[in-house]
């Protein structure tokens, strides 16, 4: 950078004012974010997604995710040809069809096929922060939550470590920490969201895959994307309210 | 993931199905028989002590205590 | 009233009853946290809890503050949407630094990075750019050729690594 001395005189500090007041305080006591006036998700566009890992190694980083558990993970889909032409024959063998593979949650990204027969998509899941969640439901202390901006939080001084909302989850996002032996799942960064800045994953992506979604906010792009696109949820037999939005799902997702 | 056929999710790894789909019917059954047996005492109008072998107070408690002990150290790991 | 004329260890019974709900009462309320049913069935405090956890990724604005030059190329080429720390990794504490020139983010090694979008496979969406490797640069780093800035290649030619602001390497 070819600046000359009063360019940077006048940056530094500027910048520096600018990210300790992002860095200010609990949703409380910043005066900028006020939890009623969100309602947050997130959108996945299907076709973008590359299967790089990248979400996956950023969240680890930004929440010390332990090697092991997932907050975020990212699966590759392969639906075979046959599948395809024989739609009546598909027996619901969940060994074969489709095949799905996540090494290690995809955080390396995936191995190199050189099949180029039938269809493959990769399909990135995390916690659906669910508007009507199974897993608040079930918890017998009540550590674990719908904060009133939609973000499905867990209180870890709170919780007992029954595994109760584990196995709760029909998406799978939640898991025991393997160190602090509490239920932990995906914050959808709530130490960031609150403070203006973007997720994590969100932030790694490159390909705008995964976008964060303020469905309260009138001048959110998800607006417009919705008007011109039709979105998914997982598996919405179960009713649960999911707010992460898929653009392009096929229908063999499970 | 090692051992695993098919597809499970990545976090569902830690928590053992196949032991948990066995275990719930299991504690099920020892519930709904203890109650079973307690109603047949009412209907066949038992004088409980004099009716059954010595010891047997003591007895009955072993299968639930191997249930709990079954239970207890099944859990997350 | 006679019904009750023998009663009276039921009502004694009864009294244990209410004075065990009384106990109940008062351990309540010094035990519960006091944050407890602000919002709902949990602990109110707990929301500021969890807003609290150190930020490691600094975000693009940030970035984008200092390093003007670096975006008016980026926004140039193809990866143009690709935020700086999808490459860079977590940089909070080098935004966050009184000096940031004293916390330097790590030079990246481009044979390994570029791979890992860049790698062809029949599962990758059709349009996306993809090489393998070996054969497309036996081997060289890819920013012998390509600027991880504006990789195509009739952007301007490579130039060195990222100076910090002022021309201080």
């Amino acid at each position: 950078m070819n600046m000359n001395r009063r360019q940077i005189l006048i940056l530094l500090p500027a910048a520096a004012i600018a990210w300790k007041s992002v860095l200010a305080g609990t949703p409380q006591e910043s005066p900028n974010y006020k939890m009623t006036d969100h309602w947050w998700g997130m959108l996945i566009d299907i076709p973008k997604c590359i299967g790089c890992g990248n979400c996956v190694r950023a969240c680890q980083t930004e929440n010390d995710v332990p090697d092991g558990n997932f907050r975020t993970w990212v699966e590759r889909y392969h639906v075979s040809d046959w599948e395809m032409k024989n739609p009546q024959d598909i027996m619901i063998n969940p060994l074969t069809a489709p095949e799905v593979i996540s090494p290690d949650g995809g955080k390396e990204g995936f191995p190199v096929t050189t099949n180029e027969s039938g269809k493959y998509f990769f399909v990135p899941k995390m916690c659906n922060h669910c508007a009507d969640s199974p897993c608040t439901q079930v918890c017998p202390v009540g550590a674990t939550f719908v904060a009133p901006d939609g973000v499905v939080l867990v209180d870890q001084k709170y919780c007992l470590g029954c595994a109760y909302c584990v196995q709760a989850c029909p998406y799978g996002c939640r898991y025991i920490h393997s160190e602090k032996k509490v239920a932990d799942k995906c914050t959808l960064c709530y130490h960031r969201i609150t403070k203006g800045l973007t997720t994590a994953c969100c932030e790694a992506c490159p390909t705008g895959a995964r976008q964060l979604i303020d469905l309260k906010n009138p001048k959110d792009p998800i607006h417009e994307f919705l008007k011109t696109h039709s979105v998914q949820v997982l598996k919405p037999q179960m009713a649960t309210g999911a707010k992460v939005l898929y653009n392009d799902l096929d229908g063999s997702v499970r | 993931m090692n051992g695993v056929e098919g597809f499970m999710y990545p976090n569902e790894y830690g928590l053992q199905w196949s032991v948990l789909i066995v275990l719930y019917p299991f504690i099920t059954g020892l519930v709904a028989g203890a109650f079973i047996l307690a109603s047949l005492v009412r209907i066949f109008r038992s004088n409980h002590r004099a009716n059954l072998p010595p010891g047997a107070a003591h007895r009955a408690f072993v299968p639930v205590g191997c249930a709990v002990a079954v239970a207890v150290t099944s859990g997350p790991s | 009233m006679s019904d009750f004329k023998d009663a009276g260890h039921l009502f004694r019974f009864a009294g244990l009853f209410v004075l065990a709900f009384v106990v109940f009462l008062v351990v309540r309320h010094y035990i519960v946290p006091k944050s407890f049913g602000q919002y709902g069935h949990y602990r109110g405090a707990a929301i500021g809890e969890i807003a609290a956890h150190p930020v490691r990724y600094a975000g693009h604005d940030t970035c984008e503050a200092c390093h003007t030059d670096v975006v008016d190329k980026k926004s140039k080429g193809k990866h143009a949407h690709v935020n700086c720390e999808a490459c860079h990794g977590a940089q909070a504490q080098h935004a966050g630094a009184d000096d940031p020139s004293t916390v330097k983010p790590v030079l990246l090694d481009t044979s390994i990075l570029c791979a890992r979008c860049h790698t062809t496979s029949a599962a990758k969406p059709k349009g996306f750019p993809q090489v393998v490797p070996a054969d497309h640069s036996n081997g060289m780093p890819c920013n012998s050729c390509h600027q991880p800035h504006n990789p195509g290649m009739d952007a301007p030619t490579v130039d060195a690594p990222a100076k910090a602001p002022g021309g201080v390497k």
